[in-house]
């Protein structure tokens, strides 16, 4: 079933998609990112070079799970349905 | 009353990820309420000013209303919630089925008795199986854990700036108090209306009953975790078990603008054969929007962006006669105050609200 459109040109539709996900992934990062100075601030023990050195960091399958995330919406691919006699105008 | 006696103890558990990304929506989902609705308001009353007079139907107003913010407005109403429940990271879903083993080993434990009646071989109408109402994909019935899902979507479903169980206890407060015996949340979902209920009248017997099975074992399990003695069953509310004139209060939350006209009669039929002579038969749901054309408006456009696609029919429908046909001797229609305070009939609320109205009927 195809998604909902709302804008006059719905590549608008499918560039608000790609950029709320974009969005809301800056601010898990952000709350994260708090996260980690705050425990820094607390416990001080962690220095820039060992963040820099530390060898854990995103798998490629988180890599590719953010990918499809991000560009998802330009499917235009809806998750929730109405069936072809019940849709309304 | 009684009091918890037990913490809750399994449920939705997002990681720290998908909670700021939960917060994310919701912190999107106040703006739009607040901000974006006032602009879009600002906007509809600039241009009736160039018009011979408001607009007379939504089709009408969505026309006039046609232009960027009208497109945003939408977008992120239907898309805000698509996220919540479907985004295949952190929605509700996804979160859910990262924890399905250990849910579902909680629910396998839930063996039916005389708290909870499972009906395996429950037929499902034609319209709860053709529509994800409120975009949940696949309904509250389609999934195991779906009770579970639906159990943490409400905290967002609810008005602004309103703590979501809030709601249900001004519900049971709004109803006249009375000798009630017995007690049913009809259509009772994850139970949420039918607690209040129970401690208000600790010595009633309360019972619940839903479609949902899923949603029916949450009620359950909270009820069991809080000491709260309910009987639940899973039953369709066109037609229960239930015998003659047995209740003495009978209510529904939010779930009557969710049935076609067709069903709905029988539903009330059903209300009013179960219910003895005098009992009350109540209901919180949306009707009459406030707000004038740009009420209306806003709420006929929320029933297609989220899916709710009954949701006009019962707002134009005369609900009051109907109950008033099938025996009630008295149905009124009431204001309700949804915790962010009254709001007249002509009145655009501040935020953007659903039109919460009491019904009333007495047998």
């Amino acid at each position: 079933m195809k998604e909902q459109v709302f804008f006059q040109d719905d590549a608008i539709d499918r560039l608000m998609g790609v950029i709320t996900v974009l969005a809301s992934e800056v601010y898990i990062l952000r709350d994260r990112l708090k996260a980690i100075e705050t425990l820094l601030e607390e416990r001080g023990f962690l220095t820039l070079e060992e963040i820099e050195k530390c060898p854990s960091g995103l798998e490629s399958l988180e890599r590719d799970r953010f990918i499809e995330r991000l560009f998802d919406p330009i499917l235009q691919r809806s998750s929730s349905k109405v069936e072809k006699d019940f849709q309304i105008d | 009353m009684a009091k918890p006696v037990q913490k809750r103890s399994i449920g939705i558990k997002p990681d720290r990820s998908a909670k700021a990304f939960q917060d994310f929506l919701l912190g999107a989902k106040l703006y739009w309420g607040s901000k974006i609705y006032r602009a879009l308001y600002e906007e509809y009353q600039e241009k009736i000013t160039h018009r011979a007079g408001e607009p007379t139907t939504f089709k009408e107003t969505e026309e006039m209303m046609k232009g960027s913010l009208y497109s945003f407005f939408g977008w992120l109403e239907r898309h805000i919630q698509r996220l919540k429940y479907s985004d295949p990271s952190y929605g509700i879903i996804a979160i859910a089925n990262r924890q399905r083993d250990e849910l579902l080993r909680v629910l396998d434990e839930i063996q039916p008795n005389k708290h909870l009646r499972l009906n395996p071989s429950i037929e499902f109408p034609r319209y709860y199986k053709a529509v994800d109402f409120h975009q949940h994909p696949g309904g509250v019935s389609g999934d195991e854990l779906a009770g579970f899902v639906y159990e943490y979507a409400r905290k967002t479903t609810v008005p602004h700036f309103v703590h979501e169980d809030d709601l249900h206890f001004r519900l049971a407060k709004a109803v006249p108090k009375g000798d009630y015996k017995r007690i049913l949340d009809f259509g009772c979902g994850v139970g949420k209306s039918t607690y209040p209920f129970k401690d208000l009248y600790p010595d009633a017997e309360v019972h619940g009953c839903d479609i949902s099975a899923p949603c029916l074992k949450v009620a359950h399990l909270r009820a069991v975790e809080s000491g709260r003695e309910i009987f639940y069953s899973q039953q369709n509310m066109e037609k229960t078990d239930y015998p003659d004139e047995y209740f003495d209060l009978v209510h529904t939350t939010f779930i009557q603008h969710e049935f076609p006209l067709h069903a709905l009669e029988k539903i009330t039929r059903e209300a009013y054969r179960i219910l003895k002579p005098g009992g009350l038969y109540v209901n919180l749901d949306f009707h009459s929007a406030p707000g004038g054309m740009f009420g209306k408006f806003c709420y006929f456009g929320h029933s297609k962006r989220n899916n709710e696609v009954f949701m006009r029919v019962f707002h134009e429908f005369d609900y009051i006669k109907l109950l008033k046909e099938i025996g009630f001797s008295e149905a009124s229609m009431l204001a309700f105050d949804d915790g962010t305070g009254w709001v007249s009939e002509q009145e655009v609320p501040k935020n953007w609200r659903f039109p919460w109205q009491l019904f009333i009927s007495r047998k």
